[in-house]
């Protein structure tokens, strides 16, 4: 029972760090993790594993979505089984280290003992297993560095994707990407013709 | 105070939403995607993204849990941080689209801008960053086009997974494979 009432409380504490950006970051501070001014989590607080105090996040950092930041490798545990350490059990553990201003996309993976530079983007489910110097857009299994930070902003201008909605209501933005791409309007048109 | 109830009336709403599948299509139509008839979401409402509105899918697709679509691109946010001229007001966004009966594996992510065509079949875990064609496989990341759909159908039939269980209850399905792989 006691038990029981135990594993309630931390869960109800989960959700409630989970509230918002600052419950996150008290949350995790409070249990050890190093995290910058500025720094934003779109991920929970899952997000930072076991082991939250083995993880430094710079200033002004963004993750996504359902991001982990491994700092233990599981593996090991294999090797523990088979008594390959002699009777003491092994634990594989490295710290993270992140610089400021890093963009983390959603589904990315940050492996044991890996230091991400500054003003660096992660892209969307990428692995990173190795360390990500300054300055650089990093992307795929496992993540390897693709383009400068310039080169991405010059991309991003040549791909015409960029628009003037930040900062706008849910509705307002809706409907103005609703009159710019007509998805639905299309889709209503055809609904009337049938 | 307001703001808890708010947020509770959300969850709920969401929680109603994603408990069938005609529960889903609804919700997301309300909220401005374009869904055709026949498609099926085993995903969850969140796979959809906080621009719903941004994604057209054709008729009876089927979407597996896990599966994302991301339809802007956050690390856009690394450039307003450092100051890079114009990009303070900017969002950087395109819209999905996807054609007839397309199959999207589990925890597969579709990136902004993706048109994906009729009769595509998306491996699990997959990224898909650029279009896809008509008729293929596609998988890995990014994924890429393996096979044509033709070559699919072979291959599967070649493996010897092949089960006429389609439409038995759980327990007849359970006694089925019991019974096969007990051989």
């Amino acid at each position: 029972m006691a038990g029981l009432i135990k594993k309630t409380a931390k869960k109800v504490k989960r959700i409630l760090a989970n509230r918002d950006w600052n419950s996150k970051i008290k949350y995790l501070t409070e249990r050890g993790a190093r995290i910058g001014n500025g720094t934003r989590l779109n991920c929970g607080v899952e997000a930072f594993g076991t082991e939250p105090y083995l993880i430094t996040v710079g200033e002004k950092c963004l993750f996504a979505a359902d991001i982990h930041l491994i700092t233990h490798d599981g593996g090991v545990a294999m090797l523990n089984f088979l008594d390959y350490f002699g009777e003491q059990h092994m634990d594989s553990i490295a710290p993270i280290t992140i610089g400021d201003k890093v963009y983390i996309g959603t589904g990315a993976y940050v492996m044991p003992g890996v230091t991400i530079g500054n003003n660096v983007i992660i892209g969307a489910g990428a692995i990173v297993t190795k360390d990500i110097p300054d300055n650089v857009v990093a992307v795929g299994v496992p993540a390897k560095p693709i383009e400068s930070i310039d080169d991405y902003c010059r991309h991003l201008q040549e791909k015409g994707k960029l628009f003037p909605t930040v900062g706008m209501p849910y509705e307002q933005k809706r409907a103005y990407f609703e009159e710019k791409f007509s998805l639905n309007k299309k889709a209503a048109k055809a609904e009337k013709e049938n | 105070m307001a703001s808890i109830f708010s947020r509770i009336k959300k969850k709920l709403e969401r929680s109603k939403a994603n408990k069938n599948w005609a529960n889903k299509n609804a919700y997301l139509i309300s909220k401005g995607a374009v869904i055709g008839k026949g498609t099926r979401l085993n995903c969850n409402i969140d796979a959809f993204g906080s621009e719903p509105y941004l994604i057209k899918v054709g008729e009876d697709c089927l979407f597996a849990a896990g599966v994302r679509f991301i339809t802007h691109d956050g690390g856009i946010k690394v450039l307003k941080t450092l100051g890079y001229p114009g990009m303070e007001k900017m969002d950087s966004i395109a819209p999905i689209v996807l054609g007839d009966n397309v199959y999207i594996g589990t925890g597969a992510y579709i990136m902004p801008g993706v048109h994906i065509g009729n009769n595509v079949v998306v491996g699990a875990g997959a990224i898909v960053t650029h279009d896809l064609p008509d008729n293929v496989v596609a998988v890995g990341i990014p994924a890429k086009p393996i096979e044509s759909l033709d070559e699919f159908f072979e291959h599967v039939k070649a493996k010897g997974k092949l089960y006429p269980t389609l439409g038995l209850t759980v327990e007849e399905k359970r006694a089925y494979f019991e019974k096969v792989f007990s051989e």
